[in-house]
């Protein structure tokens, strides 16, 4: 419960597990019937021949002492030989990297070695295809290890190439990182253009610049607290410009006290943390009435329970900064799922947009109805249960427009009423329709543009295209007229989807 | 027989012949790729072989031992088995057999869990597939229909020496229930692929135990922990006067304002001149590359602004980065913004306006005309100053805009100046002339645009009759200066000026 998610911890283990049939784990592993049975053999016979001569010839008993010794040491041999074979812990933190213990003679004994001390990561190969390496080896000072990278998986090799990147910036690759295909990075960028040889650094840069802009304020560092102590800033998540996003955790359950909303806080929760600067030049009039509209907002924000939205937990001033505490959600947001895992199927589609339609009937139902402002891929979540979740709100983006004259948001995703000043309910039916085009073409629609089947997979099915242009109409009037209807006609749309895939498979299935 | 191929990302994809026609050529393959998890080895069938073995060898020695025991029973036999015992070469041979048999148990049990065998589970749009995978064939072990599943359930535990291992659990309607071990050598995303299809295909039948928070990062989330910022600012605050920068090449000797992507600060040189020091808090990266990236795109773009040379362009005499901030070092201009010019003495008369215009104009033909050509794409009342001496100069081009966030598409701008254009991303040279008609309208009305309109003064003093009144009632612009700017904020670029001098001429034609 208290734990913080696996993003935080400073250390990561994997698995190494070679996958050649020559090993000395399985070498010694297969021998271990002869250790084990022969030393408890020899043991069992020295132990009769014992019990035999305690009573006979007491003065022989120090040569069986030996021999049991012996035994006893050969069994203690062979369990720290299979404790050692049979160890694939691979672990590495901003420090060291820990091998297994099975390398320990590569390794000269010392199996915990210090970034500082790699010196070089050779990729090798034995067919003479450098494209396609065999094995990744760590060139250390005095050694050098080989990993299969078979052995490694993608996940664990794409982990370790990042940590050596990160921490052990003056090792060299060779061949460079661009010249091999470890099909290890994600297919967004594969996609992109860039190719299979995209390097790391490239792919990171294209990441960072993403998430992190120049900004007018110095962002929080990991370690920074605000509300006396009790709020804990764990990590930078994204900022740019006038805002910051952070991911941060409860220090104790105490802010309840003097927080603005009673909630339910547990020590060590994580929670997701907003913050916005006004530029200076802003004069007092503005900054006073953004202020009390963005706290009037966080108010109604408040009230929102549903399980499926993440909550405002608080909302508070602090050295001038503007903050807004939000529960963190764990999951996947459909920027990054799209771009890993591709276009998605009208199905998977209709789904996801059953399942906001589904949230967006919640909160333009609430008294006085909540215009989210701010649906986007970037602000859905897909967590481990399957279901989508809405995890930000426009209210902070509001709060920067409304004191400098600017619109903040994601452009492909505002309305043309929004974009003038005067956000309605179906404005977020808008968002709503563009997030369904991201997701069925995998990239982002023109901003105030509405979506035409030209612009969507030509396999779409047509009442899905249909709808996502309703719903994408510039003129708000044509869109359909509340969320609750939306989400009727989805639920119709994929149920009839549901059925047409399930019969044509089973129409299929008797051809072939 | 499905056969498993790798698709051009290395992830490997199911493809199945659907139908198979009478000649053996027209065989059609679907593709099916959802998600497929990887096992590249396993070593618990090896292990279970393993004790296997020893365990029959123990019970070989127990019923040795017992015999050994019921025989001495029986007087004849208990005197062959003395024999045997006392005869040393029956003795070795005995011994050798039994050596002989634990050898070759050993061998086989090292041959038997040899044989690897990878285990997929894939989900396609109708079934389930769980096969082994011996080298690239694919053997499919069970097809699990959507109709017959139960439910699915995602399990972790704790296992010796690999940590926390996660496994899928498949319950069947028959009460069967596949178990398949789920590997830390996942492929990107599929965790979430897997829960997408199945809360698609089969809604409600996922089940997560609960440590579901445990589910492995996405990969921009190791990065994003990897590279985000460790605390290495030396300054967090706004710089107070008297701040030396460049080891005191400027002193900072006041504050002039803030803008969305940085703060403006007055300060003094070394010779005593005065300069205005635009700051942009760059982003904070662990590895150097990135860094040292982020800051030649800064440079970059200083470098094509230091080039330009144009009285009616505020010049940019230097730039630098201290302390993790760009600094651009920009010539002074006493004077007033259009902004607060229209604040302070109220909307201008049309002479002033095309004065200010034609100004513009030449400004604005001269950045279009550079190769390539410069563009403002900020161009507002706020970023126009009007000397003392009367001189109108052009500050803050969008030099930090280069750095922000492109996919996620943050805007921030004036919205009220930006045509649709520049929303969808592509600005031109005509999108500069928007902006210009756009700051002529608040020029003559003093009031900001409204957004993506076609802007039109006699509009508004038409239907402000109080605006009006100021003037005598009758309304200040000519119907020839509303149909330039009209002409200037059209909304598509065809009904606009095609350039600079277009506008020009037409201003031209209008002053007096």
């Amino acid at each position: 419960m208290s734990e913080l998610p696996p993003v935080l911890k400073d250390q990561v283990t994997c698995r190494y597990v070679t996958g050649g049939l020559i090993s000395a784990r399985n070498f010694i592993l297969a021998l271990s019937p002869i250790w084990l049975v022969w030393s408890l053999v020899v043991m069992a016979n020295a132990l009769g021949c014992l019990l035999g001569l305690i009573s006979a010839t007491p003065a022989d008993n120090p040569q069986y002492v030996t021999v049991i010794g012996f035994c006893l040491a050969l069994i203690g041999l062979s369990f720290f030989a299979l404790r050692v074979c049979g160890d694939y812990k691979l672990s590495f933190d901003s420090q060291s990297i820990k091998f297994p213990s099975h390398l320990l003679l590569e390794l000269k004994g010392r199996l915990r070695r210090s970034w500082s001390e790699l010196k070089q990561v050779d990729f090798v190969t034995d067919d003479g295809n450098v494209e396609h390496p065999r094995t990744v080896s760590f060139v250390f000072k005095d050694c050098a290890v080989p990993l299969a990278i078979k052995g490694l998986g993608q996940d664990t090799l794409r982990q370790l190439v990042l940590a050596i990147s990160a921490h052990a910036p003056a090792a060299r690759f060779v061949p460079e990182l661009s010249q091999v295909d470890l099909a290890i990075l994600p297919q967004s960028i594969s996609a992109a253009g860039v190719g299979l040889h995209a390097t790391y650094t490239q792919l990171w840069e294209s990441e960072l610049s993403e998430r992190f802009g120049s900004t007018s304020f110095v962002p929080m560092v990991p370690g920074d607290r605000l509300r006396d102590g009790k709020i804990k800033i764990v990590g930078q998540l994204a900022f740019g410009g006038l805002s910051a996003v952070y991911l941060a955790e409860l220090a104790d359950s105490s802010l309840a006290g003097n927080c603005t909303f009673a909630a339910s806080q547990v020590a060590g929760q994580a929670v997701v943390l907003k913050e916005a600067v006004l530029p200076v030049s802003v004069g007092d009039d503005a900054r006073f009435k953004a202020l009390s509209m963005f706290e009037r907002e966080a108010q109604l924000l408040a009230a929102v329970k549903h399980e499926r939205i993440a909550s405002v937990l608080d909302f508070f001033q602090e050295r001038g900064r503007s903050y807004l505490v939000l529960d963190h959600i764990e999951g996947t947001d459909l920027r990054h799922f799209v771009r890993d895992s591709g276009k998605q199927s009208a199905l998977v589609v209709t789904r996801w947009l059953c399942d906001i339609a589904e949230l967006l009937q919640y909160l333009h139902g609430l008294n006085p109805p909540l215009i989210h402002r701010d649906i986007a891929p970037d602000n859905i979540v897909l967590t481990p249960s399957g279901r989508l979740c809405l995890i930000d709100f426009g209210a902070a983006n509001t709060y920067i427009g409304t004191a400098t004259g600017t619109v903040v948001g994601k452009q492909s995703y505002i309305a043309p009423e929004q974009f003038r000043g005067k956000a309605t309910l179906a404005s977020d039916l808008y968002s709503l329709g563009c997030t369904a085009a991201f997701a069925l073409c995998g990239s982002d629609p023109l901003a105030l543009m509405q979506v035409s089947a030209a612009d969507l997979p030509a396999s779409t099915d047509s009442r899905l295209v249909d709808l996502v242009a309703r719903l994408t109409d510039q003129d708000a009037g044509v869109r359909p007229h509340s969320a609750a209807a939306l989400y009727e006609e989805l639920q119709n749309l994929r149920e009839s989807l549901l059925q047409e895939s399930r019969a044509a498979l089973a129409k299929g299935s008797g051809h072939a | 027989m499905p056969k498993l191929l790798p698709d051009r990302y290395g992830r490997n994809v199911i493809a199945e012949s659907v139908f198979a026609g009478a000649g053996n050529s027209d065989l059609v393959l679907r593709i099916n790729s959802i998600c497929v998890f990887r096992r590249l080895d396993q070593p618990k069938p090896f292990l279970r072989n393993l004790f296997a073995i020893n365990l029959l060898f123990w019970a070989i020695i127990v019923i040795s031992f017992t015999f050994k025991g019921i025989f001495s029973l029986l007087p004849s036999v208990d005197a062959l088995f003395g024999m045997i015992a006392s005869s040393h070469e029956l003795a070795m041979l005995f011994l050798t057999v039994l050596l002989a048999i634990t050898i070759g148990a050993s061998a086989f049990a090292f041959l038997l869990s040899s044989n690897y065998k990878t285990r997929r589970l894939s989900v396609l749009p109708d079934k389930i597939v769980i096969a082994r995978q011996i080298d690239n064939e694919l053997f499919v072990e069970h097809y699990i229909p959507w109709s017959s599943l139960v439910s699915v359930e995602i399990k972790s535990a704790k296992r010796l020496g690999l940590g926390e291992v996660h496994s899928v659990v498949i319950n069947t309607r028959g009460g069967k229930s596949y178990v398949v071990p789920w590997d830390d050598v996942l492929i990107d995303n599929s965790h979430a692929s897997l829960v997408n299809q199945l809360e698609t295909h089969a809604p409600g039948v996922l089940k997560v135990s609960g440590e579901q928070a445990q589910v492995k990062p996405a990969f921009t989330e190791l990065w994003l922990h990897e590279f985000a910022t460790t605390g290495q600012r030396v300054n967090a605050d706004l710089l107070a006067s008297g701040h030396k920068l460049q080891s005191g090449d400027y002193i900072v000797s006041g504050i002039l304002g803030g803008g969305g992507q940085g703060n403006a600060y007055l300060a003094q040189t070394k010779e005593g001149a005065t300069v205005v020091l635009k700051e942009y808090v760059l982003p904070v990266y662990r590895g150097a590359q990135v860094t040292q990236n982020l800051t030649d795109r800064f440079f970059k773009e200083a470098e094509i602004l230091k080039k330009l040379n144009h009285p009616g362009v505020v010049k940019l005499h230097h730039h630098f980065v201290e302390d993790f901030r760009g600094y651009l070092v920009l010539e002074y201009v006493p004077g007033l913004s259009l902004k607060e010019l229209v604040l302070q003495k109220g909307a201008q008369d049309e002479q002033t306006a095309i004065a200010i215009g034609i100004k513009l104009c030449l400004i604005l033909k001269h950045l279009h005309e550079q190769y390539p050509p410069v563009l403002h794409r900020d161009l507002s009342p706020d970023n126009v100053l009007l000397s003392d001496d009367g001189a109108v100069k052009v500050v803050d081009f969008n030099v930090a805009r280069q750095l922000e966030s492109s996919a996620s598409a943050t805007v921030v701008g004036k919205h009220a100046y930006i045509p649709p254009e520049q929303f969808r991303g592509k600005p031109t040279c005509q999108s500069d002339i928007y902006a210009l008609g756009g700051t002529l309208y608040y020029l003559v009305t003093g009031l900001e645009p409204e957004p993506l309109t076609t802007s039109s003064p006699v509009a508004y003093f038409a239907s402000q009759a109080s605006a009006a009144k100021a003037h005598g009632g009758s309304c200040p612009v000519s119907a020839d200066f509303d149909k330039i700017i009209a002409t200037a904020t059209a909304l598509v670029p065809q009904g606009r000026y095609a350039n600079a001098e277009a506008l020009l001429a037409d201003l031209s034609r209008m002053q007096r």
